[in-house]
C-alpha cells in the first residue's frame, strides 16, 4: 500500500528517471560552467590537497593595512572577513584578494558564456571576470575603508596589501617545519581618510 | 528480460522503503524546527557585500548583475518562515513542503552568489521530495480536515526511495571527484593534506587535529582516504536496500562527527536529511507519547489553526527582527547537537546490527533462540518486523 499520492506510477517512474538523467546533465554543466546551483553535489575536496613526497604545499595570505607614515598593521584573514560566514573566507580570499595573474595591471576575462547565454546570465562569475573594473574596484575600496574604520578606528590607511605566500610544511620529529616563499601581492589603494 | 528489470525497479521504488505516518510526522516536526531555529533569517549579510565579490555560479542569481536589496531578502525570509511554520503545524503541508524547498533555493541562490556553495542541497530538497510521503498523515492539522483517518501501519514510501537516490547521486559526485583526483593513489595523503590546510590556512585549529598530526602512520591516513571514497561511492549500492542504506547513513553520521572533531566543520544538514530514514520509537512508545501529547495538546488542538500559526510564526518573526537565527540568539549549539545525536544514534544502530550478526554466527545459542531463529527464517519479513528491527 502506498501513501496517498496524486502522482501515477508512471509519473513517479518518470521522476526517478529524471533524477538519474539530471545527474548526467549536471555533470555536463559542471564541465562547461563550473558547479551550478541548485545541483546535487557534495563537497568534493578534490585533489591530494597539495601533498607531495611527504610535504604539503599551502597558499595563505596576510592583510596589511598600511598607514600614510608607512606603518603596517597586520590583520588576520578571519578578522578581515568577519562579515561573512566562515565557510566563505577561503573562496573570497582566493577569488577576489589574490594577486592578479603574472602581475598584470588589470584582470578582464571574457564572459564565461557568449551569445544568448551571456545575455541571459550577465552576472555569471561577474566579479571574477572583471576584478579591476571601475565599479568593482570602487566597491572593494569602500568595503576596505569600512573595515579599516572598524578594525583600526581613528587611524588613516593609505593602502591595503594582500601578501600571499606559498608555505611548505613538513612534519619532522614531532613538529612542523614551515618554509615560506612569497607568492605575490595584491594592492588596493584607499584614498582619503577612513570615514 | 526487460520486464524482469522493470519489475525489480518497481519493487525498489514502490515496495522497498516503508515508513509509519507517525515516524514521518515526527521527522516533519524535527526538520521544520531545526530549519526554523538555524536558517531563518538567511543571508542577512548579503546586502552589505561589495559588488566586487558578486560572482554567482550558474544559478538564478546569475540572471542579475548585483546583490539583491534588503527588502527582497526580507520577503524571501518571510516566505520561508511562513512555509516552515505551516510545515511544523502540518497545515497545508503539501504546499508548505514545496514552498519551503523553493524558498530555500531562492535564498541560497543569492547567498551563494559570491561563488561559494555550501552543499546543503539535500536539506533543501528534502521537503519537496517528502511532499507525497505521508508526513502530513499524523500530528497535523491536515489530518483533522480529512474525513477518514490515515492508516497507522507502515506503508510503502516511494518518496524515501527518491530521497535515497538523491543522497546517493550527491554523495557519488563527491566520491568520484576524490577517486579521480588522487585520493586512491597509495603515495598521497589527501585527508592529511586537507587537514593541514584547514588547520594552518583556514584557522580551524581543533584539539583532535593537533593530536592526529602526531600520527605519522601512512597506512592510517591512507585508510582514511580510501574509506571516505568507499563510503561516498557506496551509497550508490546502498540505496537499493533500505537496511544497507541505514547502515551507510549511520556510518555517514559517524563520518560527519569525525569531520567536526578533526576539521571543525559542522556539516549538520546531511545528518538532518538522514533522519528521514529513522524509526522514531516502537509502537508502544509512539502510542504512549500520543496519549501524553493528546492530554497536553488538548487545549492547543481545539484552537483554530490560524491562531496556532500566528503563535508559531512569532518565532521566526522574532529572528527576522533580531537579524540572527533564533538558535544563535539563544546560544543553542543546534548544529553540534544534531551531529552528536546522529553519531550516538548511528553508533547505537551499528552496534545493534553487529550484535545481531555475531549472535547469528555464534554456534552456541539457547533453545529459545534457536526456535526463534527457525521461525524467523521460515517467516517472510513483514513490514512490521523490518521497522521494529531497524
Amino acid at each position: 500500500m502506498l501513501h496517498e499520492s496524486n502522482l501515477s506510477k508512471t509519473a513517479i517512474r518518470f521522476l526517478f528517471t529524471a533524477v538519474a538523467l539530471g545527474g548526467a546533465l549536471q555533470y555536463g554543466l559542471c564541465q562547461k560552467f563550473g558547479e551550478p546551483y541548485p545541483s546535487l553535489m557534495m563537497p568534493s575536496f578534490a585533489g591530494a590537497g597539495g601533498y607531495q613526497h611527504g610535504q604539503v604545499r599551502l597558499r595563505s595570505f596576510t592583510a596589511l593595512f598600511i598607514t600614510p607614515s608607512g606603518e603596517a598593521v597586520a590583520v588576520l584573514p578571519r578578522q578581515l572577513l568577519n562579515d561573512f560566514p566562515d565557510s566563505y573566507h577561503t573562496v573570497i580570499a582566493q577569488s577576489f584578494l589574490s594577486p592578479l595573474p603574472d602581475g598584470a595591471a588589470s584582470s578582464r576575462a571574457p564572459h564565461p558564456c557568449q551569445g544568448l547565454c551571456g545575455r541571459l546570465f550577465p552576472g555569471l562569475r561577474a566579479g571574477l571576470g572583471d576584478r579591476t573594473g571601475a565599479d568593482n574596484l570602487a566597491s572593494l575600496r569602500a568595503w576596505l575603508v569600512q573595515r579599516a574604520h572598524t578594525l583600526m578606528p581613528g587611524r588613516a590607511v593609505d593602502r591595503v596589501e594582500f601578501r600571499w605566500y606559498e608555505d611548505t610544511l613538513q612534519h619532522t620529529s614531532g613538529h612542523f617545519v614551515r618554509r615560506r616563499q612569497p607568492a605575490g601581492v595584491f594592492v588596493v589603494r584607499l584614498t582619503g581618510e577612513p570615514r | 528480460m526487460r520486464g524482469r528489470w522493470r519489475h525489480r525497479v518497481d519493487v525498489w521504488i514502490f515496495q522497498s522503503y516503508y515508513a509509519r505516518a507517525t515516524d514521518l510526522a515526527v521527522y516533519r516536526i524535527l526538520y521544520s524546527s531545526y530549519v526554523l531555529l538555524t536558517y531563518v533569517p538567511a543571508a542577512t549579510w548579503l546586502p552589505h557585500t561589495p559588488r566586487a565579490f558578486f560572482s554567482p555560479p550558474l544559478s538564478l542569481a546569475a540572471l542579475f548583475t548585483g546583490v539583491p536589496s534588503p527588502f527582497l531578502l526580507l520577503a524571501l525570509n518571510t516566505l520561508l518562515a511562513c512555509c516552515l511554520s505551516l510545515l511544523l503545524l502540518g497545515w497545508y503541508t503539501r504546499a508548505a513542503s514545496v514552498g519551503t524547498s523553493l524558498a530555500l533555493i531562492l535564498i541560497n541562490s543569492w547567498a551563494y552568489s559570491l561563488g561559494k556553495i555550501d552543499h546543503d542541497i539535500l536539506l533543501v530538497m528534502t521537503p519537496a521530495v517528502l511532499t507525497g510521503s505521508g508526513w502530513r498523515d499524523a500530528w497535523s492539522f491536515d489530518v483533522r480536515r480529512r474525513p477518514t483517518p490515515p492508516q497507522a501501519a507502515p506503508q510503502g514510501s516511494w518518496s524515501l526511495a527518491l530521497l535515497a537516490l538523491l543522497i546517493a547521486v550527491a554523495m557519488c559526485t563527491a566520491g568520484w571527484a576524490k577517486a579521480s583526483t588522487g585520493w586512491l593513489n597509495p603515495a598521497t595523503r589527501a585527508t592529511y593534506a586537507h587537514l593541514l590546510t584547514n588547520y594552518f590556512v583556514t584557522g580551524r585549529q581543533t584539539w583532535a587535529a593537533e593530536r592526529s598530526f602526531q600520527i605519522n602512520a601512512l597506512w592510517l591516513w591512507k585508510a582514511a582516504d580510501w574509506s571516505t571514497v568507499a563510503l561516498e561511492l557506496g551509497f550508490l549500492y546502498a540505496m537499493f536496500r533500505p537496511r544497507t542504506m541505514r547502515v551507510f547513513t549511520a556510518l555517514a553520521c559517524l563520518f560527519h562527527c569525525g569531520v567536526w572533531l578533526l576539521f571543525g566543520i559542522v556539516f549538520a544538514s546531511n545528518v538532518v536529511t538522514y533522519g528521514a530514514f529513522l524509526s522514531y520509537g516502537n509502537r508502544f512508545l509512539v502510542q504512549r507519547f500520543r496519549e501524553i501529547a493528546g492530554r497536553r495538546f488538548l487545549c492547543l488542538g481545539q484552537l483554530p489553526a490560524w491562531a496556532l500559526l500566528g503563535v508559531t510564526s512569532l518565532l521566526p518573526l522574532t529572528a527576522l527582527v533580531v537579524g540572527r537565527p533564533l538558535g544563535a540568539c539563544l546560544g543553542l549549539p543546534l548544529d553540534r547537537l544534531v551531529i552528536l545525536s546522529g553519531a550516538v544514534i548511528g553508533s547505537g544502530y551499528l552496534i545493534r546490527r553487529v550484535h545481531k550478526i555475531v549472535r547469528r554466527a555464534l554456534p552456541l545459542r539457547s533453545a529459545g533462540d534457536r526456535r526463534a531463529a527457525r521461525s524467523g527464517s521460515n517467516r517472510s519479513e513483514t513490514r512490521e518486523s523490518l521497522l521494529s528491527r531497524d
